[in-house]
């Protein structure tokens, strides 16, 4: 009795102590790296912040055009990596082929909205025109990062394994994969056309902000124009490898924010998501594959997404680019909505509401399941939302 | 929908100032990869004057160095010329390749024309590479399922 007694105190003393720990490890906030980071990639990541909060100036390699400075300047809210109400212009042609053309003998798909004083000084230009042969133009609200690193581990097996084209499972949703001009299956971007993270990184920098760096050596061209002699002081690559390579890591590290605590209302509300057919698209729960980074092996997100596209109707039409067409979207995962104040890829709806109803195409069905629902449920439905 | 460029909430909008340069590190084999990508350069012209320069370290980087992967946008069989689209997350380039006369072009093993090949088709480009890094020539293509 005595001897067994000797074995439950520490064992009890041990669980207490484990307890407090868990306890003591809090829930990820907006801009906290993944929990479980070794001292390197912790150091990398705080050097990466640093990177996107610096104000670059044109000596030191923005432009000629450039969205804006700084990574941080559109990713700000409500800290670094986070989301921006900033608006973007992509442009693209489709084709009677039905091909899609980005444009980019003319500058797109995206057209920069600034210009450098030394490029406004040689050229007279505030900012880089729209292509006149543009037959689609989208505006584009900014992103916010958390999770992002989370997403990238996501085998291309799992993405594709919800993928039904053809409907054949007669529900109505038939998600296609985009893929990247190499035939790559493509997640990140609105219309999920960017394979990689590190791809999408790398090319951030010399679309966002007018950066070359050692992966893109050459600038964005002036409306497919040459850059006027004088204009671009700063020598091929902008920014080096190391600060890239930072960049990359913090956002690769970013958590994604820890879901709210779900009242029986909001509970109710996760229930009806799924009985409505809103979890066919936004898949509620993701698991990565093998990675070398820990928290990023076979962890668990709730991405609320599928990566893949889906036709979203008429009304929300814009460009297409690979072989997204115009009213292809990808699922906009839900993992940080509470923190967004403009909804959809353009900013056009004010409240997650307001999104909802404009969800058409394929999430019609799902949107008149909401329209529906007694309101009780339908605000159920988006306390749920809101504690994303 | 917000106008285009425009930030409702918060009009700051930092105008670019002068500052000094951050320090630039030296890469090791960074100058090899830049030769590497001058050859190709040489082999793949800009398509039209006034075009910046294509990138295709990227592309290099993701994949091994004689080969490149992307999607057709035009063809110009009068001129044995080939554009192709490629690029680096939403940083998108066109480059231009010189097919020689009688490099091979197939689908699925099978012979095809220059004018056979679509915009949307992704073909795979094979040259081959001296020891030094710098491109010789394209010497085989070959559509890759994938594409439209």
């Amino acid at each position: 009795m005595s001897r067994s007694r000797g074995l439950l105190i520490p064992l009890i003393f041990s669980a207490l102590v484990a307890s407090a720990l868990g306890c003591a490890q809090h829930p990820a906030k907006p801009g906290d790296p993944l929990p479980g980071l070794t001292k390197e990639q912790r150091e990398l990541f705080d050097q990466g912040r640093r990177v996107v909060e610096k104000e670059f100036t044109q000596e030191q390699g923005v432009g000629p055009l450039f969205n804006a400075p700084a990574c941080g300047e559109c990713h700000e809210d409500p800290v670094a990596g986070g989301s921006g109400d900033e608006l973007e212009v992509h442009v693209a042609v489709v084709r009677d082929d039905g091909t899609c053309d980005p444009l980019v003998e003319r500058g797109g798909p995206v057209i920069q909205q600034f210009a450098t004083p030394l490029l406004r000084a040689a050229m007279g230009i505030e900012r880089e025109p729209v292509p006149a042969e543009a037959t689609v133009q989208a505006g584009r609200t900014t992103p916010d990062l958390f999770g992002f690193g989370l997403l990238d581990s996501v085998p291309d097996a799992t993405i594709l394994s919800y993928a039904d084209p053809e409907d054949r499972n007669g529900d109505g949703i038939s998600g296609r994969p985009n893929r990247f001009f190499d035939g790559r299956l493509g997640r990140f971007g609105r219309k999920a056309f960017v394979p990689t993270l590190r791809e999408f990184n790398d090319g951030a920098f010399p679309v966002e902000q007018g950066i070359t760096n050692p992966a893109v050596l050459t600038e964005e061209s002036i409306g497919g124009g040459v850059i006027p002699p004088g204009v671009d002081p700063a020598p091929e690559p902008e920014i080096d490898q190391p600060a890239i390579d930072a960049v990359d890591a913090f956002v690769r590290f970013l958590a994604p924010p820890a879901p709210k605590r779900l009242s029986r209302e909001a509970k109710r509300g996760r229930s009806l998501f799924s009985s409505i057919g809103c979890a066919a698209c936004h898949v509620p729960v993701f698991t990565t594959g093998d990675s070398p980074i820990q928290p990023l092996r076979y962890a668990r997100v709730a991405a609320y997404t599928d990566l893949l596209l889906h036709d979203m109707g008429p009304e929300l039409a814009d460009i297409c680019l690979g072989l997204a067409m115009p009213s292809e979207f990808r699922t906009e995962p839900l993992m940080g909505l509470s923190l967004n104040s403009r909804f959809l890829h353009d900013g056009r709806a004010a409240t997650i509401e307001q999104a909802l109803l404009l969800h058409s195409g394929e999430a019609a069905a799902a949107r008149d399941r909401f329209k529906s629902l007694p309101h009780a449920d339908r605000a159920a439905l988006l306390r749920f939302l809101g504690s994303l | 929908m917000l106008p285009p460029g425009s930030k409702p909430n918060l009009p700051r909008r930092t105008p670019v100032q002068t500052g000094a340069m951050p320090p630039r590190s030296t890469l090791p084999g960074r100058s090899a990869g830049l030769a590497l990508v001058a050859g190709l350069l040489l082999l793949f012209q800009p398509p039209a004057a006034g075009w910046p320069a294509p990138t295709l370290r990227a592309v290099l980087a993701e994949s091994r160095p004689d080969i490149l992967v992307a999607s057709v946008h035009s063809v110009d069989s009068a001129s044995g010329t080939l554009r192709l689209l490629t690029g680096r997350g939403h940083a998108l380039r066109i480059v231009q390749v010189s097919l020689p006369r009688g490099v091979a072009i197939t689908r699925m093993g099978a012979a095809l024309a220059l004018s056979d090949l679509k915009p949307g088709m992704i073909v795979r480009v094979r040259f081959t590479v001296e020891s030094k890094g710098e491109v010789q020539q394209a010497s085989e293509v070959a559509v890759q399922e994938g594409g439209r």
